[in-house]
């Protein structure tokens, strides 16, 4: 986990594709808004391919792989929950069970995109691309801040997780927390609800000092697309119809 | 001109006032510190200073600050004109990179973006950190990231700054080379406001001196006022002169065994030497003594009243403790020595101070010994039936069966104990015992009767650093070839620059983290997690439980009923007493960090690495700290301390490490002996 920060933060030697923010917003929002709209797993399994490549250029395969981890042993818990619903409310059963993977498959293509977003675009950039597409400043604000919550979230998990390893030394296996759901969620949920909401504070204080507000205006340089904006663009222009044409097939 | 006119603030909820009748004019250029101890007013003040009471602070506000005789009156407009730097300069960042973070500052407050980029690469230059522009904001060191604020900051030219304990994680060249960018930044024409507990880095910025007692003004006027040991003694304030350092070129210099402590406190273990010594008097109680490790005791069978025995320990005779006698009352032993004797006591205990020593005997039922540090022993008599507890504040035993001991002890009954470091004897009654030894020993209980001096054998391995070499994955070589010894029962303070790599070598003696090459033996056992300890510096993230004393009482394990007496010692003994009902994360920056340190000190450990233990406290926490260090280093484990604080390593170190400049490559220089 520390090592997974410490791929997706660190600074010059980090691999990167060193795209526009633009282009990142694009891949971003664009990726979001197909995973919503489609609703079979044929379609949204391309585009969550098409943005793992993406992530993939951009962050180590072992962070990758970290991600991927969280994402599946917050997948299961979400099945268990759901399978011992369905067991109390027999009416609950979804007609097919590939359907049940569509949330997850829509969490993964929203991590996959945002990561690289979140840690590689440099936030004035951001904020003057927001601004050249003239998005109200009430909107721009949030999306700013919540973007620039995601290392500083990251980093907490991080540091929780490392504190709980070294209080529990040795012994923080899955089975040890397994066994201990109670313990597990007073040493590690506890302490991150309480660190995000000083978090939010800090960066709330931050902003302000700074004299960061709705009515900050970043100005737009002009807008100069670069071979690798262009060839990523059009990769994911390809994607996207792949996944239209698989939608409308499997529709 | 900046001025505080009768400034006063109450936090919601809170009965008193944080800060009380606060005044003072600062003219342009010059510099003020505001000290005082821990929970004293000096955030809340710089806070109001900065004005976030106009937006973040939801409290009653009295009094005004003006900055050139205009009013704190709009937020916006005050933090244009003002800068803050806060305790952990990593909360002021925005931005990811250095560049960008500096750019957006500018770019906030409406400079254009020609201008911003011209403003950027000046404050790159003038603090020294165009080297990192691309950096992560997050991966620098403490000391670059308070450059990249106070660069941030100063790019605005505010007409006055506000430092928040600026040196709390900073090492002495750095402090230097912040005093320097301080004054540089003060004779450009700004007030200059620094709350710090270190006080003899600002001797050159801060010309005048504001210090907090209990969020009222205790005394206030040039730094002359500092020289009075007197008052930094009775405000709770650290030293105003630099600490002394010397310079040795042996490769380790452990404090001469048997050599007492600068503070007085005793020095044990098994190299001590002497007859015992007897003590004691009254009723039917009788003693023993042994000399092993130095130490003497005594024990007895059941009397109706308390006997107090006296001891030879380190060759110096201690005195007599306060002693109890109530059949079902608490006794306690005040100084060096306190014993007790009961028959049917409840519990006693020794609040030993100074040597952390205290033993209670009990005939028959439940018994219980508490010392303040590292030593304590509870005996049943023949035929107790061996419910008999004895525990050291610092725990380095563990016993399982009908008794339960912590700390050096002895412990009655049909016990099994297991002992893993430290020393443990028998004498009297039935016994258990474990000795020192590497390994957690069981022994199972005797049935010799007054005989005293019986003592485990076995020797403290301590730690063995061999060729250590370690780099994070794609990055720099960190440690190249590091060798060195942590010996058990001494205290080595980790020294070096900022980001040099101690935590990481923290890391790798706790197993968290695999070396390259090399390896790292304790007592010759391979490192892995669990056989050592660190206590890290962000105290945020350790605390969960919903008081201090749960928090103390979980660390501890074992039986809650048990625990509990113990953690409650244990929270007096770090001045927390008062506050164990609190919850942790409603505790001030400095009780916070005093109680995660009480919280890693309750487990048993064969090494324990603290991380910027004093950064945050005042400097009567600091000396309870730095007791608390000897102690727990004097009950057996290596004591390893990771700290830029030159006044904790004078007080608590026996020698310290100096990871050099990187890469590291013979290992370890000694620097200097505290000694």
């Amino acid at each position: 986990m520390r090592r997974l920060f410490r791929n997706l933060s660190s600074g010059a030697s980090r691999r990167s594709l060193n795209l526009l923010p633009e282009t990142r917003l694009l891949l971003t929002f664009s990726g979001s808004v197909l995973s919503l709209v489609f609703g079979d797993p044929y379609p949204l399994g391309i585009l969550f391919a098409a943005s793992a490549v993406y992530l993939l250029c951009e962050v180590r395969l072992k962070a990758v792989l970290t991600v991927y981890l969280i994402a599946a042993v917050m997948a299961s818990v979400a099945v268990l929950c759901l399978m011992g619903i369905i067991s109390l409310v027999p009416s609950m059963r979804s007609q097919s069970p590939a359907l049940a993977v569509l949330p997850f498959l829509r969490l993964g293509i929203s991590v996959n995109t945002i990561l690289p977003l979140a840690f590689h675009a440099r936030l004035s950039d951001l904020a003057s691309t927001l601004n050249r597409i003239r998005l109200p400043g009430i909107v721009r604000l949030p999306l700013l801040i919540t973007i620039r919550f995601v290392p500083t979230f990251v980093g907490d998990i991080v540091q929780i997780r490392e504190a709980v390893r070294l209080r529990f030394r040795g012994r923080g296996g899955p089975l040890f927390w397994a066994a201990r759901p109670f313990l597990w969620w007073r040493v590690f949920f506890m302490p991150l609800v309480v660190r995000l909401i000083r978090s939010a504070d800090e960066l709330a204080l931050a902003a302000e000092l700074k004299g960061l507000s709705a009515r900050t205006d970043f100005g737009s340089a002009p807008l100069v697309w670069a071979k690798a904006d262009k060839a990523a663009l059009a990769l994911s222009l390809y994607f996207f119809s792949q996944s239209l044409l698989s939608w409308s097939l499997y529709a | 001109m900046l001025e505080a006119r009768s400034l006063s603030y109450r936090y919601p909820g809170a009965e008193g006032f944080a800060l009380e009748d606060v005044s003072f004019a600062l003219p342009a250029g010059e510099g003020l510190l505001v000290a005082g101890e821990s929970g004293g007013g000096k955030s809340t003040l710089l806070a109001l200073l900065a004005g976030l009471h106009l937006r973040f602070l939801k409290g009653e506000k009295r009094g005004e600050v003006l900055l050139d005789s205009e009013p704190c009156s709009s937020f916006a407009d005050w933090a244009a004109r003002t800068g803050l730097m806060t305790q952990n300069p990593e909360t002021q960042f925005l931005a990811g990179s250095v560049e960008d973070e500096l750019y957006l500052t500018l770019r906030c407050r409406g400079i254009s973006g020609e201008r911003a980029s011209g403003t950027v690469e000046e404050r790159l230059a003038a603090f020294g950190i165009a080297r990192v522009r691309d950096s992560s904001v997050f991966r620098l060191s403490e000391g670059q990231k308070q450059k990249v604020v106070l660069a941030s900051l100063t790019a605005l030219r505010p007409r006055a700054l506000f430092l928040d304990e600026p040196s709390a994680n900073l090492d002495p060249a750095s402090l230097d080379e912040l005093a320097g960018l301080l004054k540089t930044v003060r004779d450009g024409g700004v007030s200059l406001v620094v709350a710090d507990h270190r006080l003899y880095w600002l001797k050159g910025v801060c010309s005048r001196v504001l210090v907090l007692s209990r969020g009222k003004p205790a005394a206030s006027g040039d730094w002359g006022i500092l020289s009075d040991p007197c008052l930094r003694d009775r405000l709770g304030l650290r030293s105003s002169e630099r600490p002394a350092q010397g310079r040795l070129s042996v490769a380790f210099a452990p404090r001469p065994e048997g050599q007492r402590p600068k503070d007085g406190r005793r020095e044990k273990g098994p190299h001590a030497a002497g007859p015992p010594e007897e003590g004691g008097n009254g009723g039917a109680a009788s003693s023993s003594g042994s000399r092993e490790a130095g130490r003497g005791e005594a024990g007895g069978p059941g009397a109706d009243f308390g006997l107090a025995a006296g001891k030879d320990v380190g060759g110096q005779a201690s005195s007599l403790g306060t002693f109890g006698s109530d059949a079902a009352g608490p006794a306690s032993g005040t100084r060096n020595v306190g014993g007790a004797l009961s028959s049917e006591a409840v519990w006693a205990s020794g609040d030993a101070e100074d040597a952390g020593y205290a033993e209670v005997s009990g005939a028959a039922g439940h018994a219980r010994a508490s010392g303040a540090a590292g030593y304590a022993k509870a005996s049943g008599a023949s035929g107790a039936d061996g419910n008999a507890k004895a525990s050291g504040v610092v725990g380095n035993f563990m016993a399982s069966g009908d008794a339960e001991a912590d700390g050096a002890f002895e412990a009655s009954g049909d016990a099994e104990v297991a002992g893993t470091v430290g020393c443990a004897w028998a004498s009297g009654g039935y016994r258990a015992s474990g000795g020192d030894c590497n390994e957690p020993m069981k022994a199972p209980a005797s049935s010799r009767t007054g005989q005293g001096g019986v003592r485990g054998s076995g020797s403290l391995g301590g730690v063995e650093i061999e060729d250590l070499t370690f780099r994070y994955p794609g990055g720099p070589l960190i440690l190249d070839g590091f060798s060195g010894r942590l010996p058990a029962g001494k205290v080595a303070a980790l020294a070096g620059p900022s980001g040099r790599g101690k935590t990481t070598l923290a890391r790798l003696l706790c197993g968290l983290e695999k070396p390259l090459s090399g390896r790292i033996l304790y007592g010759g056992e391979p490192a892995r997690a669990g056989l050592g300890q660190v206590v890290l510096q962000n105290s945020d993230h350790q605390l969960y439980m919903p008081s201090a004393l749960e928090e103390v009482t979980v660390a501890l394990g074992g039986k809650r009923k048990l625990a509990m007496p113990r953690a409650m010692e244990m929270l007096e003994s770090f001045g927390l007493g008062r506050l164990a009902s609190r919850h942790p994360q409603s505790l001030s920056g400095g009780e916070k960090q005093r109680l995660v340190v009480a919280v890693g000190l309750a487990r048993p450990t064969r090494l324990v690495v603290l991380d910027e233990p004093t950064s945050g406290l005042d400097g009567r926490n600091l000396r309870l700290m730095a007791r608390q260090i000897r102690a727990v280093a004097e009950s057996g484990p290596a004591v390893l301390v990771i700290t830029h604080d030159e006044e904790l390593v004078g007080l608590a170190a026996d020698f310290a490490l100096d990871l050099g400049p990187p890469p590291a490559s013979s290992g370890v220089e000694i620097y200097k002996d505290v000694n």
